[in-house]
C-alpha cells in the first residue's frame, strides 16, 4: 500500500567538535529509508542521538559522512538558501513545545509558512482556515496562543505543519508537554491524518506504548538503530479500523 | 511579503508600546530639534531678507569716533587720555550739504532728525522728533489712517505741522479722525509749542527681532526738522548722520566712498577724531553669521541626540532579538531563509525609527511655530527639512538595523529552537 521512497538516508555519520580534542560521534552509520504514506516511529532513550538524526532527517543540519535524499534532492550538498526551501515546503514540523509564534493569532501562525512560500494572501487565509478546520480547530482560528490550552495549540501546530502540503511531517515527543488524554487526542489525529490522507508522518518519541501503535518501529541506541519490527499494536488498528 | 513585515513589526510594536515609545524617543527628540532649528532658521532668514529689503538697508549710518578706535564695537573703547569733543569736531550741516549735492545722483538725500524728547500734552505725554522727509522714511514705513503726509511746503518753510499716532490721537482728542485740524499744545518745561495736526498714521509694531535691530517707534509725533530748527530744539552740531541711498545694492561700496571722502576733506587734519561707518547690511551680516554659527552648533547637537538614539534603537533590537530567539527557530524550521528573517527585523528598525521620526516631526513643527511666534519671526515650512528627516530617519533604522537583523539571521536554528 506504501508508495516510493521518500527519505533515503545511508551510511550517516553525524560528529561534532570535528579535529578537536572532544571529537564526538552520535551516529554512528544509519541507514534508513521511509516511503511515501508510512507511519515511522523512531524511539530511543535520550543522548540515543534521536534529536540529532531528527534533526538531519528535518534538513535542519547536514550529516558529516553519508548521503541524505529526500523525495529526490540532495540535501548534504544543499546550500542555506536551499534547505530553507526543502524545510518550507518537504518538512512539517511538530514541536514537543508547539513552538507557536506569540501574539499571532492561529490563522496567522497556519498561514506563516505560506508566506515564505509567497503564497498570495487570499490563498493562504482561504487554505489556513480548510486546515484548521480539518485539525477541529475552525472555532478558534482568531485566538492567539496564550488563549489556547496546550493540546489546542498542537492542534495549531499541527495544522501549520500541512500548510504546504509536505512530504512527511516530522514530529518529535508531540505528546511530550501534554497530560495522557490530551496527548491520546493528538495521536488519534495523526493516524487520522495518516489512514485518511495519507500523510507520511515520522513521530519520534521515548514512549513506546505510542510508538507501538505505529506502522514500523525504530529502536535507536547509542547513535545506531538497533532493531525495526512492525508496531505491536498497528495490526490490532487496522483490524479494527477494517472491522468498522 | 514586505506588507507581511510591515504588518508584523506594527503588531511587534503594538504589544511592547511601552517599550517602542521610550525607544523611539532619542529620534523623536532629535528629529524635532532639527525641524525646529530649520523652521527658526527660514525664519530668521526671511527676516534679514526683509530687512534687507526694506527702507533700512538702504541707510548709511555715519559716526564721530576717536581716532584709533576703529574696531569701536569689538573693544569697547574709549580712550580717556584723548581731550574731550568738542563742536569743531562733530559734522555740520555744511557737510551735509555738501555731500547732498556731490552725491545727488546716488542719494535719496540726506536723514535729518532732531528728537525734541518728550512733551506734556494736557495729562498725556508725547515723545517728539523733527524729521525731514528723508528721515520720515527711514523711520519704516508708516500708513497715513486720516488727513494727509507732511508736504514739501511744509517741511521747507518749517511749518508748525505734525503727524500724529493712531494711538495718540485717540488718547489726546478721542478719535482718529476728529484729530485733523486740531490744535496740539506742548509743554516742555515752560516753553509752549503748538502744532496743527494735518494726518494720522498708523505704524506696525515692529516684530521682536526686526526690532533689535531697528528700535521700535510707533508713538512718535512727527514734525518737520526745520520747524524744530526755529524752536530751536534741534542742534547745529551732529555726532552721527544717516544719508539714504536710491539703490539697495553696492552700499558698501557707497559708504567707504562717502567716508573717504568726509574723512579726508573734514577730518585729514582734525587730531583726534575721524568718522566710522555704520550700514546696516554690515550689521545684518555680523549677526547673521553669528546667527549661522549657533545654528550649526544647535543641528550638531541634534545630530549627536540622533546618533544616540539610533544606537537605542539597535540596543533594544539586539534585546528583542535575544528575547524571540525560540521564534527564530520557529521561523527557519518553518522555511524562512536568513534573508526573509533580515529582512524582517531591519523592517521593524526601520519602522521603529519612522514613526520617531513622524512624532519628531510633528513636535518640530509645533515647537518652531511656537518658538516663531514669540521671536516674531515668519517660519516657513521646512518641506526639504521634513524630506531629509523621513530619509535619515530610514537610513538610520538600516544602518542601526543591521546588525542586530544580521545577527538574528545568521542564528542556528537547532540552538535556536532549543533557546529557553
Amino acid at each position: 500500500m506504501n508508495g516510493d521512497v521518500i527519505i533515503d538516508l545511508k551510511n550517516i555519520y553525524k560528529r561534532f567538535y570535528i579535529g578537536e580534542p572532544n571529537e564526538l560521534e552520535i551516529l554512528h552509520g544509519i541507514d534508513l529509508t521511509v516511503r511515501e504514506g508510512e507511519f515511522v516511529s523512531i524511539v530511543g532513550a535520550s543522548g540515543s542521538g534521536k534529536s540529532t538524526l531528527m534533526n538531519i532527517i528535518g534538513a535542519l543540519d547536514r550529516p558529516t559522512e553519508g548521503s541524505y535524499d529526500l523525495n529526490g534532492t540532495n540535501v548534504c550538498a544543499a546550500p542555506d538558501s536551499e534547505l530553507s526551501h526543502i524545510r518550507n515546503k518537504q518538512i512539517g514540523f511538530v514541536f514537543q513545545t508547539y513552538n507557536l509564534i506569540p501574539r499571532n493569532s492561529a490563522l496567522k501562525n497556519v498561514e506563516l509558512p505560506m508566506m515564505y512560500a509567497q503564497i498570495s494572501s487570499s490563498e493562504r487565509k482561504k487554505r489556513a482556515k480548510e486546515l484548521l478546520s480539518m485539525v477541529g480547530m475552525g472555532q478558534r482560528m482568531d485566538h492567539t496562543p496564550d488563549e489556547l490550552s496546550g493540546g489546542q495549540k498542537q492542534r495549531v501546530a499541527i495544522a501549520r505543519a500541512l500548510a504546504n502540503d509536505p512530504s512527511i511531517i516530522l514530529a518529535d515527543e508531540p505528546t511530550g508537554a501534554l497530560d495522557s488524554s490530551t496527548g491520546r487526542m493528538i495521536m488519534d489525529l495523526f493516524h487520522q491524518l495518516h489512514e485518511e490522507k495519507g500523510i507520511t508522518i515520522i513521530l519520534i518519541t521515548h514512549s513506546n506504548e505510542l510508538a507501538e501503535e505505529t506502522e514500523r518501529v525504530l529502536t535507536l541506541m547509542d547513535g545506531k538503530i538497533i532493531s525495526e519490527r512492525m508496531g505491536c499494536n498497528y495490526a490490532e488498528r487496522q483490524h479494527t479500523a477494517c472491522a468498522q | 511579503m514586505l506588507k507581511d513585515n510591515i504588518l508584523l513589526a506594527l503588531s511587534e510594536l503594538k504589544a511592547n508600546r511601552m517599550r517602542s515609545l521610550l525607544t523611539m524617543l532619542g529620534i523623536v527628540i532629535g528629529i524635532a530639534s532639527v525641524i525646529s532649528i530649520m523652521i527658526m532658521g527660514e525664519g530668521m532668514k526671511r527676516t534679514t531678507a526683509d530687512i534687507i529689503g526694506s527702507a533700512e538697508a538702504k541707510q548709511i549710518g555715519f559716526q564721530v569716533i576717536q581716532k584709533g578706535m576703529e574696531n569701536y564695537y569689538d573693544n569697547e573703547g574709549y580712550d580717556e587720555s584723548l581731550r574731550s569733543m568738542k563742536n569743531s569736531d562733530k559734522l555740520t550741516v555744511k557737510m551735509f550739504d555738501d555731500i547732498e549735492k556731490r552725491y545727488s545722483d546716488r542719494l535719496d538725500g540726506i536723514s535729518l532728525s532732531a528728537d525734541m524728547g518728550r512733551m506734556e500734552v494736557g495729562e498725556e505725554t508725547l515723545s517728539l522728533k523733527g524729521v525731514n522727509r528723508c528721515a520720515l522714511t527711514t523711520e519704516g514705513s508708516i500708513d497715513i489712517l486720516a488727513g494727509r503726509n507732511i508736504t514739501d511746503d511744509e517741511y521747507t518753510n518749517g511749518k508748525n505741522v505734525i503727524l500724529l499716532s493712531d494711538e495718540k490721537a485717540e488718547k489726546i482728542f478721542g478719535s482718529v479722525d476728529g484729530a485733523v485740524g486740531k490744535t496740539v499744545e506742548c509743554r516742555k518745561n515752560t516753553r509752549f509749542y503748538s502744532y496743527t495736526v494735518v494726518g494720522v498714521y498708523h505704524k506696525e509694531p515692529a516684530p521682536a527681532l526686526k526690532a533689535m535691530f531697528t528700535g521700535d517707534t510707533k508713538d512718535i509725533g512727527f514734525v518737520p526738522y526745520v520747524t524744530t530748527l526755529e524752536n530751536g530744539l534741534a542742534d547745529e552740531y551732529y555726532e552721527w548722520l544717516i544719508v539714504v541711498a536710491k539703490e539697495s545694492e553696492g552700499i558698501p561700496e557707497l559708504s567707504r566712498e562717502i567716508g573717504n571722502y568726509l574723512n579726508n576733506t573734514y577730518y585729514a587734519d582734525n587730531d583726534a577724531y575721524k568718522l566710522d561707518i555704520i550700514t546696516y547690511q554690515e550689521q545684518m551680516d555680523s549677526i547673521t553669521q553669528v546667527l549661522g554659527i549657533m545654528k550649526g552648533v544647535l543641528i550638531a547637537i541634534a545630530a549627536i541626540s540622533l546618533i544616540v538614539g539610533g544606537i537605542g534603537v539597535m540596543n533594544i533590537m539586539v534585546v528583542s532579538i535575544t528575547e524571540r530567539t525560540r521564534e527564530i527557530g520557529t521561523r527557519k524550521a518553518l522555511g524562512a531563509s536568513n534573508n526573509n528573517i533580515r529582512v524582517q527585523f531591519l523592517v521593524e528598525a526601520t519602522i521603529i525609527c519612522l514613526l520617531g521620526s513622524l512624532f519628531g516631526i510633528a513636535i518640530g513643527l509645533l515647537l518652531g511655530k511656537l518658538m516663531s511666534l514669540v521671536l516674531g519671526i515668519a517660519g516657513g515650512m521646512p518641506v526639504m527639512s521634513i524630506l531629509i528627516s523621513v530619509g535619515i530617519s530610514m537610513a538610520f533604522g538600516i544602518f542601526f538595523g543591521y546588525y542586530p537583523a544580521n545577527k538574528a539571521a545568521k542564528l542556528n536554528p537547532i540552538e535556536a529552537l532549543r533557546y529557553e
